[in-house]
């Protein structure tokens, strides 16, 4: 059983936004081993990556902080050991040979460390962009579901992640990993600022309070029906755009913030 | 038609460098610094920039530069046939070109039971394993670049050299993939096997 409600989780990636919200949701519940290529201290000192962005917290003991390089399967494989469930939230988007050495080598060197461990669950994670300016990219499209193929066309960061979560797949398929890969688009705070409303809102977004929480649905959801299923991590908007219903549906996930205040007239 | 064979260093490139020079005019491309072929020049395969300046004037690839699964570290084996066919492909869109011929490697399919009439419109099925999953990272890269428009990518698996595909199908193969009008969908995939369970 894939299902973990108590127990190690070590995290790749995490000092970044999206890894500072999953140590927040998930600190009070879990043990956590929170890695990054750069040492958590120095992170957490650092500005935010974007206005308002969460800065990851560093925690101590019982947890555990790890500078880990995920482009080195030793140092990953050692990451691993010990460890329930893994998540990678792990992205380089511009640089022409990083983006491929952690989005695409990242993710073989976690899949294949989970296997060798015995870990179960993988929270795999990477971006939908909804616009990439060729004609397959969904751009022009409605009521767009989770379990659409990505046509990442050209563009670095999208490719390279792409090629991740097919490795992913991959050893979902055939190695009796369990991996939930995670999408997301755009991000911002739960808090509308006065000056914020009726300023609208991208029809695919989260918010980072909602991000860090669809992680501990993650990793309490039952078996899924396939080894290998992916989630889109949105608010369900009334654009009708974008559908993240396979999270309510499978994780229990929804998001609490819908940002009304954004789209309606002040 | 001027065409750049990329991966003229390795066996498949090296033989089809050599067997389309016939018909075409063929830039030999390689990482290796000497060969014996006519017109070879050493390119670093994983920087953009050489890439740029050796498909000036080219009118379409031949990219045979994935890794050899039989060796090599993991971590090369995935960037090389990732990386190095994202470069290829969008340094030759960059250029202009509108023709490539990707070579990938019937081993995607050979795990479907043997009974099984497999075909290029069945799923590829690797193994959770670098070398077994390059040749799918080359294919999706070519997939999705192709995918854009800019550029038509004929993908064509061979199996083993001699065993199972033989030079001369293969030299075949890309010289109509190389020939052939330009049609309703920008990515093709064919089987190229001599014998064998895929001929």
């Amino acid at each position: 059983m894939a299902t973990v409600n108590e127990g190690k989780v070590v995290l790749f990636g995490a000092g970044g936004p999206v890894g500072a919200s999953a140590i927040t949701s998930l600190k009070e519940h879990y043990t956590l081993r929170v890695t990054d290529l750069r040492p958590m201290t120095e992170v957490a000192a650092a500005p935010p990556q974007g206005p308002r962005a969460p800065i990851p917290e560093v925690l101590g003991p019982p947890h555990e902080n790890r500078v880990v390089d995920i482009t080195d399967y030793a140092q990953v494989l050692a990451a691993c050991e010990g460890m329930d469930v893994a998540i990678n939230v792990s992205v380089v988007r511009p640089h022409p040979v990083l983006a491929f050495q952690v989005n695409m080598v990242g993710a073989y060197n976690v899949a294949k460390a989970c296997v060798a461990c015995g870990i179960k669950r993988l929270i795999h994670t990477g971006p939908f962009h909804t616009s990439l300016n060729h004609n397959a990219d969904y751009w022009n499209d409605f009521q767009v579901e989770a379990d659409i193929p990505l046509h990442p066309g050209d563009d670095l960061y999208a490719v390279s992640k792409y090629l991740g979560g097919h490795i992913t797949r991959v050893f979902a398929e055939r190695e009796g990993l369990e991996v939930l890969t995670f999408v997301y688009t755009h991000f911002r705070p739960r808090e509308i600022l006065p000056e914020e409303h009726g300023q609208g809102v991208h029809p695919y977004s989260t918010s980072w309070e909602d991000t860090g929480e669809a992680f501990l649905y993650g990793l309490r959801a039952p078996e899924m029906p396939l080894p290998y299923e992916d989630f889109f991590i949105c608010a369900r908007l009334p654009h009708d755009k974008y559908r993240p219903d396979k999270a309510k549906r499978l994780l229990g996930w929804e998001a609490k913030d819908c940002f009304e205040a954004l789209y309606t007239r002040p | 038609m001027r065409v750049a064979v990329i991966g003229a260093d390795r066996p498949w490139g090296a033989l089809l460098a050599a067997g389309l020079g016939a018909e075409f005019e063929v830039v030999a491309l390689g990482a290796e610094e000497n060969s014996d072929l006519a017109n070879y020049r050493q390119v670093d395969l994983l920087q953009r920039e050489a890439l740029d300046s050796a498909l000036a004037g080219v009118e379409a690839i031949v990219h045979a530069a994935v890794g050899d699964p039989a060796g090599g570290d993991e971590k090369d084996l995935l960037d090389i046939a990732a990386r190095g066919t994202y470069l290829a492909l969008t340094a030759a869109c960059a250029v202009g070109i509108e023709k490539a011929v990707l070579l990938s490697d019937l081993d995607l399919m050979r795990d479907y039971p043997e009974e099984y009439l497999i075909d290029p419109q069945w799923n590829a099925l690797p193994r959770a394993e670098a070398g077994s999953l390059a040749p799918l990272m080359a294919e999706l890269v070519g997939r999705e670049i192709a995918r854009t428009g800019q550029i038509e990518v004929r993908c064509l698996r061979l199996g083993e050299l001699d065993a199972e595909t033989s030079a001369d199908d293969a030299v075949e193969a890309v010289r109509q993939a190389l020939t052939a009008e330009r049609g309703g969908h920008d990515w093709l995939l064919a089987h190229v096997a001599s014998s064998g369970r895929f001929a």
